[in-house]
C-alpha cells in the first residue's frame, strides 16, 4: 500500500496541502499588512493550491479505493518529534478515506469563502489581517484533519480555537464582538480541559496516542468509558453541544464569511470529526455512546426550538447549526459513524450556502433582521434568494436535496438503536427544522416596501458565484450516498429506507405548511408558534445565559471575593504582622541605646560583677 | 615591711574611686582622671605582684601601662577639646548623639 501511495505521489500532495496556508499567513503577517490586494492574492493562491491538491488527492485515493473491495487501510507519514522514556510523539500526516472526505469539506468551503470575502469585505480597512487570519485558520484546520495522533490534533484544535477568537473579534471596536470572542474562547476552553485530561489519561495508561493504534488498545470497559467521555467533553465545547452551546449564537458577531467557514462548516464539526476519528475507543463503550446520543438529541431539539423564535437571520442559522451538530453527534451515539460523517459532509455545503446567502442579504440590506431584509427587497435578489431556498430545502430534509439523504441515514441508525423516545424526538426535531427554515424563506419572500429605493440588483458575482457552486453541491451531493458509504466503510450502505423516509418527509412538509400558514403574505411578525406561551422558554435561551451569568456573578465572583478577603486580611495580614512586630521590637530595643555612655558602663560593671560573683560562688 | 594584701587593698580602693568617678561624674576631665586612677591601681597591682612573686615582668608591664596611659591621655584630651568646640561644654551627659 505504501509503495502504491508513493507511486501516486500522495506524500507530495500532502505537503502541498499542509504548507501553503501557513506560508500565506506568515507572508501576509510579516510583509503585506499594508498591501491588501496582494494579501488577498497570496491567500487565494494558497487556497487554490490546497484545493487543487485536495481534489487530486481525492481522485487518486478514490481511484485506488475503487479498485479494492475493502476500505483502504490508513497510511501515515510521520517524523519522530519528541521521545521520552514512556512515550513517543510523532508529527505528520495520516491518509485514509475519512481524512480525504474531511479535507474536501474544509478546502472547498475555505476556498469559496475566501472568494466570497473579496466581495463581502470590500472596503473594510482590515482586509489584510482578515485574510491572514483566514489562512491561519484554514491551515490549522487542515493540519487538524490530517494529524495522525491525538496530541497533534490537540495542538491544532487549540489553534483553530484561537483563530475563531481572532475572527469573531475581528471588528474588535464593537464591544459585543469583543465580548462574544471572549465568550467563545472561554466556553470552548471548558470542554478542551476534558479533552486534555482524556489525552493525558490515554498517554498515562497506554503511552500511545496514534489514531491508527486506537483499534488495538485493548482498553477495559471502564477506562474506555472514562477516556471517551473526557474526549467527548472537548467535542461538547468545540461542536457547541448543550449545555456549552451558548457561545455559538454570540459568535455571529463576527463577519458572515467567518460564520460560514468556522462556525458552520469546518471548525464546529471538528468535534464530530474527532468522534469518528477516535471511533474505536468510543465503540468499546456502550455507556459512552448512550451519553453521546443523549447529548446530541437534547442539543438537536433544544437548538431547533430556539431557532424557531429568532428574528436575526444569522442567529436562526446559528441555532440551526447547533441543532444539526446535535444530529451528527446523536448519529455517532447511535453507533453510526457513517451517517454522522455523511451528514457532516452534506451539512457543510448547505449550511455554508445559507450563511453566505445570509451575508449577501445583510450586505445588501445593512441589517440582520429578517423582516428588515424582506422590507428592503430580499426577494428581488433572486440568486441569493433562490440559493437560500435550495439550502432551506436541504436543511428541511426535502427529497431530493442532500439533507434528505443524510437525515434518512441518521434516522435509520436511530431506529436501529431501538429507543422509541429518541426516535420520536429526532423525528419531531425534523419537523421543527422544516418549520424554522421555511419560516425564514417565507418571511424573506414578502413584498418589499414600495419606497425601498435599492432596486433589484443582487450582490456582485464574487459573492453569488460561490452561492451557485454550493447550491449545485447541495442539489447533488445527496445522490452520492452509496459512493460515500463504499469509500468510507468499504461496504455499500445507504439507499432510501421508505419506512423512515415517508414519515420524515410528511413531518417536513407539515413543518413547511405550518411556516407557510404563519408567515406567507401579510405583515404579521409572529406566527402561531410564536404565540404559544411555552415559546417564551426558547426565546429566553432556556435561561442558560442567565444561569451562567448568575454562576459567574454570584458563585465565581463570591468565591473570588472570599479569596481576596482571605488574601488581603490573612495572608497579607500575617506578612505585614511579622514586619510590624519586628519594627515594634526594634523600636523598643533601640530605647536601650540612650547614648549615655555612663549608663552603658554602669550596665557593664553590673554585668561583670554579677558574672564575677557567679564564678566566685561556683568555684567556692 | 608592707604586705601584699595591703598593696592590694590600696589598689582596690584606688580602682573603686576611679570607677566611681568615671561612672558618676559628668565632667569629661574628671572622667579622664578617673580612668588614670584605675590605670594606676592596676599598676600598683602589677608592681606588688612583681615584688611578691619575684621577677621583673610586672614592673615592665607597669612601664608599658604608663606609656599607654600617656598616649590615651593625649587622644582623650583632643577628644575633650573637640567636644568643647562642638557642644560648648565638656559635660559627657550632653554628648549623647548615638542614642537609638
Amino acid at each position: 500500500m505504501v509503495e502504491t501511495f508513493e507511486a501516486l505521489k500522495i506524500p507530495w500532495l500532502m505537503d502541498a496541502i499542509f504548507y501553503p496556508y501557513f506560508a500565506a499567513f506568515a507572508i501576509i503577517i510579516l510583509f503585506l499588512r499594508r498591501n491588501e490586494k496582494l494579501a488577498m492574492a497570496v491567500s487565494l493562491l494558497a487556497s487554490s493550491t490546497v484545493l487543487a491538491s485536495t481534489l487530486m488527492l481525492f481522485t487518486r485515493h478514490y481511484g485506488l479505493a475503487a479498485g479494492h473491495s475493502e476500505v483502504l487501510p490508513p497510511v501515515s507519514y510521520t517524523l519522530k518529534w519528541l521521545s521520552t522514556g514512556s512515550a513517543t510523539f510523532e508529527f505528520g500526516y495520516l491518509v485514509d478515506s475519512l481524512t480525504v472526505l474531511m479535507l474536501i469539506v474544509v478546502e472547498v468551503v475555505s476556498f469559496l469563502v475566501q472568494v466570497y470575502s473579496i466581495g463581502y469585505m470590500h472596503g473594510d480597512k482590515g482586509r489584510a489581517r482578515f485574510y491572514a487570519y483566514l489562512s491561519l485558520f484554514s491551515g490549522s484546520m487542515t493540519a487538524l484533519v490530517i494529524s495522525p495522533n491525538l496530541l497533534q490534533t490537540y495542538i491544532f484544535w487549540e489553534l483553530v480555537g484561537l483563530c475563531s477568537y481572532l475572527l469573531i473579534g475581528f471588528w474588535w471596536h464593537k464591544p459585543e464582538a469583543a465580548a462574544a470572542a471572549k465568550k467563545a474562547f472561554v466556553m470552548t476552553r471548558f470542554g478542551d480541559l476534558g479533552l486534555f485530561l482524556g489525552l493525558l489519561m490515554l498517554l498515562y495508561t497506554r503511552g500511545n496516542v496514534a489514531f491508527t493504534d486506537f483499534g488495538a488498545m485493548g482498553l477495559s470497559a471502564g477506562l474506555a468509558t472514562c477516556i471517551s467521555l473526557l474526549i467527548f467533553c472537548g467535542v461538547v465545547g468545540k461542536s457547541s453541544q448543550f449545555p456549552l452551546h451558548v457561545w455559538l449564537p454570540d459568535a455571529m458577531e463576527g463577519p458572515t464569511p467567518v460564520s460560514a467557514l468556522i462556525h458552520a462548516a469546518t471548525m464546529v464539526v471538528a468535534g464530530v470529526y474527532l468522534l469518528s476519528r477516535s471511533a474505536p475507543i468510543f465503540m468499546a463503550s456502550q455507556t459512552a455512546l448512550h451519553v453521546i446520543f443523549l447529548f446530541g438529541a437534547v442539543t438537536a431539539f433544544v437548538a431547533a426550538t430556539m431557532a424557531c423564535v429568532q428574528r436575526d437571520i444569522k442567529k436562526v442559522w446559528a441555532y440551526s447549526t447547533i441543532s444539526q451538530l446535535g444530529y451528527m453527534v446523536l448519529a455517532f451515539g447511535a453507533a453510526s459513524s457513517l451517517s454522522s460523517m455523511f451528514h457532516l459532509f452534506t451539512h457543510a455545503f448547505y449550511k455554508a450556502l445559507l450563511f453566505l446567502a445570509a451575508g449577501s442579504f445583510i450586505h445588501h440590506a445593512g441589517s440582520n433582521d429578517l423582516f428588515d431584509i424582506a422590507r428592503k427587497g430580499g426577494r428581488r435578489m433572486w440568486i441569493t434568494f433562490g440559493t437560500t431556498v435550495v439550502g432551506a430545502l436541504a436543511l428541511a430534509g426535502i427529497f431530493p436535496f442532500s439533507g434528505f439523504y443524510s437525515k434518512d441515514a441518521i434516522l435509520v441508525a436511530v431506529q436501529a438503536m431501538g429507543s422509541p423516545v429518541g426516535y420520536g424526538l429526532v423525528m419531531f426535531t425534523g419537523f421543527l427544522t422544516a418549520y424554522y427554515s421555511f419560516r425564514v424563506v417565507f418571511i424573506l419572500c414578502r413584498r418589499p416596501d414600495e419606497h425601498s429605493g435599492h432596486g433589484s440588483h443582487d450582490s456582485p458575482f464574487v459573492m453569488t458565484g460561490p452561492l451557485l457552486i454550493l447550491a449545485i453541491a447541495t442539489c447533488f451531493v445527496g445522490r452520492w450516498e452509496h459512493g460515500f458509504g463504499a469509500y468510507y466503510l468499504g461496504a455499500s450502505h445507504g439507499g432510501v429506507h421508505l419506512d423512515v423516509a415517508i414519515p420524515a418527509s410528511i413531518l417536513a412538509i407539515l413543518g413547511l405548511i405550518l411556516a407557510a400558514v404563519s408567515f406567507a403574505g401579510g405583515k404579521n411578525e409572529d406566527g402561531v408558534v410564536d404565540r404559544l406561551p411555552m415559546m417564551e422558554i426558547p426565546r429566553q435561551k432556556y435561561y442558560l445565559d442567565d444561569f451562567y451569568y448568575w454562576v459567574t456573578q454570584k458563585i465565581v465572583l463570591g468565591c473570588s471575593r472570599l479569596c481576596a478577603y482571605v488574601d488581603r486580611h490573612f495572608v497579607d495580614g500575617s506578612v505585614n504582622g511579622v514586619a510590624e512586630t519586628v519594627r515594634w521590637l526594634g523600636d523598643r530595643w533601640s530605647r536601650l541605646q540612650t547614648g549615655r555612655i555612663q549608663q552603658y558602663l554602669n550596665a557593664l560593671v553590673f554585668m561583670v560583677s554579677v558574672l564575677g560573683l557567679g564564678i566566685y560562688l561556683a568555684v567556692m | 615591711m608592707v604586705s601584699l594584701t595591703e598593696y592590694l587593698v590600696v589598689a582596690a580602693l584606688l580602682f573603686t574611686i576611679g570607677l566611681l568617678i568615671v561612672l558618676y561624674r559628668s565632667n569629661a576631665i574628671l572622667v579622664l582622671i578617673g580612668i588614670e586612677l584605675m590605670l594606676n591601681a592596676a599598676n600598683i597591682n602589677f608592681v606588688a605582684f612583681s615584688q611578691a612573686l619575684g621577677g621583673h615582668a610586672g614592673q615592665v608591664f607597669a612601664v608599658f601601662v604608663i606609656v599607654a596611659a600617656a598616649a590615651e591621655a593625649a587622644v582623650a584630651i583632643a577628644i575633650v577639646v573637640l567636644l568643647h568646640q562642638n557642644l560648648g561644654t565638656i559635660d559627657v551627659e550632653k554628648a549623647r548623639y548615638l542614642n537609638g
